[in-house]
């Protein structure tokens, strides 16, 4: 009785390979996805500078693996008792995908750790299933005939109710950041969208059939289950996509071909007659040479795209060297003509000062013109280096809105600032926040030409509104979309401030979004427009 | 990784370590455990 009698089982130990046992949909399908999923999994880790959300999406390409890898184990094991401690263990990883799947949406989504109490929760969930495997509350016995464990009471009354409720919890994750993401915010609502829709099919997919076939006893349903991987590596495409790694495409291919050239590969290594053999080669042989066509095909889209890249790269490395050239000639002439205006050349008549401050006056907006170019650029490449420290942006918006009075003072403006008595240290860059701060007052005294400006501060449980309210002419509906765009002006905005770059609120966007924030704005026609900056209290961490 | 985590993982991964190798030892070594239904259907002892 040491030995399996089960028809799925194989003769030997661990003979992964012998198709006339176990379906080959088992081999085909799963190890190749296993390996590329695992591999995906360690490359995102890696290029996502080991973030918090690229190890959780790694734990659970790691614990799926693990998983399908048990099932695998399962149908191919010739002795009962490693069959059923591979039985035993299964629960335990088979809770691991819920959790951390949980887990990753919330940090994917909020862009923050989830709170101690989920945590714990989390922990005691594993623990308990842990502490409970070698238990009959986990596997009562082992049924001969049939090849299986039969599972006692954490299966049924525990593993199966949390399978489900973790689709429930994801979606319920999901829709709550849809709703609360404004409607300008279309890539966060998209991200929402896609994580709900892959992840409901992921884990429906994969518990449905666990659960179906354990129910009805029939293995072919639980077959299914595992298939849920390619929509799981259909997930991580868009975290692919997301991140821009064009260059895993081809690691990628390789990895894939190399998989399946093993698996073919290796069932020359069976015993099996001479025609069987044949048909093995050539079916390798075909498939090399359609995969090295593959490879070379991806290769070259990779190469165009690269070409294409460095040629973007090379023209805004000329566009930024030029306008730092610019800039240089605009900060000598400005200290020249500063020099001038403060006497050091001796006194100069009143008709050549009144020149000299107009002309200083051009050179310090051309300087500020090309600073703003400047970080546009940074922005767009993505190259801007953020130095988060702890500051009290309360501090910062009473300095700048004071700052700003006198200029809505001279237009007869109301002026409100309304800070609620709560804590607003934050971790941010101070410089960048300053200008996002500067930007929104800025604006709105800017185009307010008459009735009032209300700026306001609140603390929400995990980040600070910062939000600056006008009674201008408000936004027409055909410039909401070009708002926080590059050079993306409204058109009334023209009329009343024609020297406008359109680079202001893209700057600021991007320091926003720089931040792990979301920027928005409400507005009605003829009444005013409010901006909104939400920033989190804490950066995510990194490492 | 602040210290509430650190504690957290450490007692899942004792718990779990333990677990596995005492269920090991249960099941894989000592063979403590009820195997059922070992005897072939009738019917299919009949055909």
């Amino acid at each position: 009785m040491n030995t399996i009698i089960c028809p799925d089982s194989v003769p030997s130990f661990l003979r992964f390979f012998d198709l006339s046992v176990a379906p080959p949909l088992l081999f085909y399908a799963y190890i190749p996805a296993i390996i590329v999923a695992l591999f995906f999994g360690f490359y995102i880790l890696k290029k996502d500078n080991y973030s918090l959300q690229s190890k959780l999406l790694l734990g659970i390409a790691v614990s799926f693996s693990i998983w399908v890898l048990n099932l695998i184990f399962q149908w191919t094991i010739s002795y009962v008792k490693i069959d059923m401690f591979s039985w035993q263990i299964t629960p335990f990883f088979e809770i691991l995908i819920p959790i951390l799947s949980i887990y990753f949406a919330y940090v994917f989504l909020n862009k923050k750790d989830i709170p101690l109490s989920a945590k714990i929760i989390f922990s005691f969930l594993v623990f308990t299933l842990a502490i409970t495997i070698p238990t009959k509350f986990n596997t009562l016995s082992f049924d001969y005939q049939n090849c299986q464990a039969n599972y006692g009471d954490v299966y049924y009354h525990f593993v199966y109710i949390f399978e489900l409720l973790a689709i429930f919890i994801v979606d319920y994750l999901c829709i709550k950041k849809y709703l609360r993401t404004s409607k300008e915010d279309t890539t966060t609502k998209k991200q929402a969208v896609i994580l709900a829709i892959g992840s409901t099919l992921f884990l429906t997919i994969f518990f449905l059939s666990n659960i179906l076939g354990e129910f009805t006893k029939t293995y072919q349903i639980n077959l299914f289950g595992p298939m849920g991987i390619l929509v799981f590596i259909g997930f991580m495409t868009f975290m692919i996509v997301r991140y821009g790694l064009f260059q895993i495409k081809l690691i990628a291919t390789q990895a894939l071909v190399l998989g399946i050239s093993i698996l073919i590969g290796s069932q020359l290594l069976s015993p099996s007659n001479i025609i069987d053999e044949v048909v093995t080669a050539s079916t390798l042989v075909a498939f090399l040479i359609a995969g090295l066509y593959l490879i070379r095909s991806v290769k070259h889209e990779i190469e165009a795209k690269e070409a294409l890249k460095i040629a973007n790269e090379r023209q805004a490395e000329t566009t930024s060297l030029i306008t730092h050239q610019i800039r240089g000639v605009f900060t000598t002439t400005k200290a020249g003509l500063s020099a001038v205006i403060d006497g050091s050349y001796g006194p100069i008549p009143q008709n050549l000062m009144d020149v000299m401050k107009h002309m200083f006056k051009s050179q310090e907006d051309g300087v500020i013109e090309v600073q703003t170019f400047l970080q546009a650029q940074k922005i767009e490449s993505g190259t801007v280096q953020y130095d988060f420290k702890p500051f009290d942006l309360k501090t910062l918006v009473e300095e700048l809105s004071a700052k700003e009075k006198p200029r809505a003072d001279s237009k007869s403006l109301e002026y409100e600032v309304r800070i609620n008595n709560e804590d607003y240290v934050i971790e941010g860059d101070r410089v960048y926040l300053t200008q996002l701060v500067d930007n929104f007052i800025d604006n709105a005294i800017r185009y307010t030409e008459k009735g009032s400006i209300k700026i306001q501060l609140s603390r929400k449980p995990d980040s600070v509104l910062y939000s600056v309210k006008d009674s201008g002419v408000g936004i027409k509906e055909e410039d909401k979309d070009k708002i926080f765009t590059k050079y993306g002006h409204g058109t009334d905005s023209r009329k009343i401030n024609s020297d406008s770059s359109g680079l202001g609120l893209y700057i600021v966007k991007g320091i926003v979004v720089g931040h792990g924030g979301k920027i928005w704005y409400e507005t009605e026609i003829g009444k005013g427009t409010t901006f909104f900056a939400e920033i989190p209290i804490k950066q995510i961490t990194k490492k | 990784m602040k210290k509430s985590d650190k504690i957290l993982i450490t007692l899942v991964l004792i718990a779990t370590c333990f677990s596995f190798v005492y269920s090991f030892y249960k099941t894989v070594i000592k063979a403590d455990f009820d195997v059922v239904n070992i005897e072939p259907p009738i019917d299919s002892a009949q055909e």
